[in-house]
């Protein structure tokens, strides 16, 4: 392309929709790929574990081998967005960097709290029962608020309902007991990322 | 015919540059090495271009860690504000509804 001479007025207008397209597509943040692979950690890894308690009677635990599996799902799902999102956002500076990085603090910070509580909750004596809803159920209430006040940050509506759709999932999850959290985790909450970026990956701009 | 057409802008390189600067929020800036990679522009041209555009005012450049990183100025936004404006008006006159 020459560079340096002057267009008509057509060429200039199809240039400035090319140039805003490609930034726009090369500095945002690949969304979709964020929610499915948040989805498939929680579809799979919530999965398995329900697959091992669903025959325990008495309810005792999940079995460590699932565990496992979750564990090392969300340890690859939080590779992925860190590199998507530093693919993305290489090279920006300034305010929504500083947005972005206190909005990331939400997440460790929410999630030690949680599980600083379990610790608590059992260490005051709940039973296997209590743990079984809390483990299944805190994370989506902590990741639903997460998604609801960060939708307000970047005026996301998606966010922002699926925000919301986590929270109530994460309220009938608990009163599913601990075995059925798990199902109705899996299912909804990982099930409705999955969902999301369906939605996204279709949606144009 | 294009006399209404800023000529600092008017200019294949220099109009990507202002674009690709503009989607960015106000407030945020780009580094010069990420710049040069989204318009794939050789670093001795991406610098001529720039240089024209913050001696027009359009571009202002900070330097965050040593890194020289560029944003589209008030008065640069409002320039390619203008300029697209009157580029919508030279095209719709030239082909009438």
């Amino acid at each position: 392309m020459p560079d340096d001479e002057a267009l008509d007025p057509r060429t200039a207008a199809a240039l400035i929709e090319q140039a805003q397209a490609h930034a726009r597509d090369e500095l945002a943040i690949k969304q979709p790929r964020l929610y499915a692979a948040w989805g498939a950690a929680w579809l799979v890894g919530l999965g398995a574990m329900w697959l091992s308690v669903r025959g325990q009677h008495p309810y005792r635990d999940p079995a460590g081998w699932s565990v496992a599996i979750l564990a090392a799902l969300i340890v690859a799902a939080i590779a992925i967005t860190i590199i998507t999102t530093s693919q993305a956002t290489r090279g920006i500076g300034g305010a929504s960097v500083r947005q972005g990085v206190m909005y990331g603090l939400a997440w460790p910070a929410g999630f030690a709290a949680l599980f600083v509580i379990e610790g608590a909750l059992s260490h005051a004596g709940a039973n296997g029962k209590v743990m079984g809803v809390i483990g299944a159920t805190g994370p989506l209430l902590v990741t639903g608020l997460i998604y609801v006040v960060a939708a307000a940050i970047w005026l996301d509506r998606t966010m922002s309902g699926f925000g919301i759709w986590l929270l109530a999932v994460a309220a009938a999850a608990a009163w599913a007991g601990p075995v059925g959290a798990l199902a109705v985790g899996a299912l909804a909450g990982g099930g409705g990322f999955l969902a999301v970026a369906a939605y996204l990956s279709r949606k144009p701009g | 015919m294009n006399d209404d057409l800023d000529p600092v802008i008017h200019v294949p390189a220099r109009l990507r540059i202002m674009v690709t600067l503009a989607t960015l929020p106000e407030g945020d800036h780009l580094s010069f090495p990420r710049l040069q990679q989204l318009l794939e522009l050789t670093p001795g041209n991406l610098i001529t271009h720039l240089r024209k555009l913050q001696d027009a005012g359009y571009v202002g450049s900070a330097k965050p860690g040593g890194q020289s990183a560029l944003y589209l100025t008030h008065a640069g936004r409002a320039a390619l504000d203008r300029y697209t404006g009157n580029l919508r008006r030279l095209l719709d006159q030239a082909s009438p509804p």
